[in-house]
């Protein structure tokens, strides 16, 4: 090693630890799941858009068809975070039981639970959002 | 407001969504279910919610069987021309 390269090759590697260190905090801490968003501190519903009426018991069939309705469903999932996109897609698209998710991916079902909650409950409002407010 | 009271003494509904979704998988113990059903009767915007995760629930669930009706198609078209290749060389 060039006695020039040694104070940059040092801290180099302190960066690379520091954000090694980073990712790993990142991703072995329990997912915090903050349902502020929809939620006030009593735990009652923030907004009424809940209750916006879908409308679909006639036209549940078909929704699937309408390539404009699956288009806006897959970005809805996508949007999603990555660790709560995964347990969804395992639990419908694999249809992978609650217990074999959880045990698979690691984490408690308490958690399981509440991600769900939570990526479900922002799956409805972007659909309300995106499709049904538009209807 | 009443009804505010209601929910912090029986059950938020931020926990109530929560059981809903023990319930989906059938993993709600009957004590917690009783108390769903509490809240489901006093509560309109669970109830909304409800009603929409129904709605998603089923659409999620028949996006799934969508999907495999493709891929069972095209791997049979695979096998179709790998059959057709087959017959070809001999």
């Amino acid at each position: 090693m060039k006695e020039k390269s040694q104070p940059l090759t040092w801290l180099n590697a302190i960066l690379n630890r520091k954000a090694a260190d980073f990712y790993r905090k990142k991703y072995k801490s329990e997912p915090q799941i903050s349902l502020d968003h929809f939620f006030d501190e009593t735990g009652s519903w923030k907004n009424d858009g809940v209750l916006n009426d879908w409308n679909v018991s006639e036209k549940e069939t078909d929704l699937l068809d309408n390539d404009d309705f699956n288009k806006i469903l897959e970005d809805c999932i996508e949007d999603l975070p990555a660790r709560w996109k995964i347990p969804l897609k395992m639990y419908y698209l694999q249809e992978k039981k609650a217990p074999e998710v959880s045990q698979e991916l690691q984490i408690s079902a308490t958690n399981l639970w509440k991600v769900l909650q939570r990526s479900r409950m922002q799956l409805r409002e972007c659909l309300d959002n995106n499709w049904f407010a538009k209807l | 407001m009443l009804r505010k009271l209601i929910h912090i003494l029986f059950l938020p509904c931020s926990k109530a969504t929560l059981l809903m979704e023990k319930r989906n998988a059938q993993l709600i113990s009957r004590k917690e279910d009783r108390q769903l059903s509490m809240h489901l009767k006093i509560c309109k915007w669970c109830r909304a919610y409800e009603e929409k995760l129904k709605i998603l629930d089923d659409i999620l669930k028949r996006k799934r069987s969508h999907k495999e009706n493709i891929e069972i198609n095209d791997s049979d078209i695979q096998s179709f021309k790998n059959k057709v290749l087959n017959k070809l060389d001999i």
